[in-house]
């Protein structure tokens, strides 16, 4: 059976490689968590690279917070920085971020789909509203569509029911 | 959960009224906050679609930066102005920030930038993205309300 599949690449933007294991674990997990999601995502055809590009967004923030991953709390997906509510004026959002076990933040992780990156600029304003050094990374977890890896994680399935369902199972292509 | 688009142009508007009346000649539904002005616009600027209570982020952004990110892109000319539209996944953001780019790029005679393809758009194209995105949207609600609501249901 040929089905889609995903890769999904970190890069890091400045600042130093994570050394805690605890990050490394958090990292491993996130990354599979996205490649679980995308998964899935790319089994629905026909949808406009916007409408993917925002459900992969909501899906791997829902999933994020399902996995219950060390470090990344319920408030860490989709944190405001610059205000203090979620579309506060003049805030900015992050993806998820990391905090150690004193809940400072140790790394950023942005998710890009297609040819999106994240510029200098972005990662540097991003810093400046969380109030981070240069020393935090900023992580591009990156997607490229229908390339090379498969993951099968208990995400996954939850989220192809909830396709399936939708989508009336006649889209699929298993 | 953020989506970046840019509108790049040669001139710029003078103010959020100057947009809001570019948007309105669109006839889309959207209000801006009136409250900002227009070159202090910098992070989240809250909006409203019908209803919605929505917005994205929306920065004056170095068309050099974004030019020199995305190399493999073909930008027709050095563009002198960059606007910066950044959005996440949440009911509304994606919509308002496609109409008030939109009208952005009609009203200053620019282009949007679409990263997540890498593809330039005109006004009148952009304009075909907006009513895709309206015609997606309750298939696009449904399918991540359902993945909401699995992942909230206990195993």
């Amino acid at each position: 059976m040929n089905q889609p599949v995903a890769r999904v690449e970190h890069r890091e933007t400045r600042g130093r490689s994570i050394r805690l294991t605890q990050s490394r674990i958090s990292l491993r997990s996130i990354r599979a968590t996205l490649a679980g999601v995308m998964d899935i995502v790319d089994y629905a055809p026909g949808l406009t690279p916007q409408a993917y590009g925002r459900i992969v967004h909501g899906a791997f923030a829902a999933a994020v917070r399902l996995q219950g991953i060390s470090g990344i709390g319920y408030q860490d997906v989709e944190t405001t920085f610059g205000g203090s509510y979620y579309g506060a004026k003049g805030s900015v959002r992050t993806d998820v971020i990391l905090r150690n076990d004193s809940g400072d933040v140790i790394a950023i992780y942005d998710v890009k789909t297609g040819d999106a990156k994240i510029e200098p600029a972005r990662a540097a304003q991003l810093r400046a509203k969380a109030q981070i050094g240069t020393n935090v990374p900023i992580i591009e977890m990156h997607i490229s569509r229908g390339v090379s890896r498969k993951a099968a994680y208990a995400t996954s399935s939850q989220i192809q029911v909830a396709y399936r369902k939708v989508l009336n199972d006649q889209f699929f292509r298993c | 959960m953020a989506m970046e688009i840019f509108v790049l142009s040669d001139r710029r508007l003078n103010s959020v009224a100057d947009w809001q009346h570019s948007i309105d000649a669109e006839l889309f539904p959207l209000r801006l906050s009136a409250d900002v002005p227009f070159t202090a616009l910098s992070g989240f600027l809250p909006a409203q679609i019908n209803d919605t209570k929505t917005g994205f982020e929306c920065d004056h952004w170095s068309p050099q930066s974004t030019v020199g990110a995305y190399a493999n892109t073909k930008f027709s000319h050095p563009w002198k102005y960059a606007l910066a539209f950044r959005f996440g996944s949440r009911a509304g953001e994606l919509e308002s920030a496609w109409m008030a780019a939109t009208a952005y790029a009609r009203a200053t005679r620019g282009v949007v930038f679409d990263t997540e393809e890498g593809k330039i758009f005109e006004p009148h194209e952009a304009l075909e993205v907006v009513r895709s995105i309206e015609r997606d949207r309750p298939a696009t609600d449904a399918i991540l309300e359902e993945i909401k609501r699995k992942f909230s249901a206990k195993p």
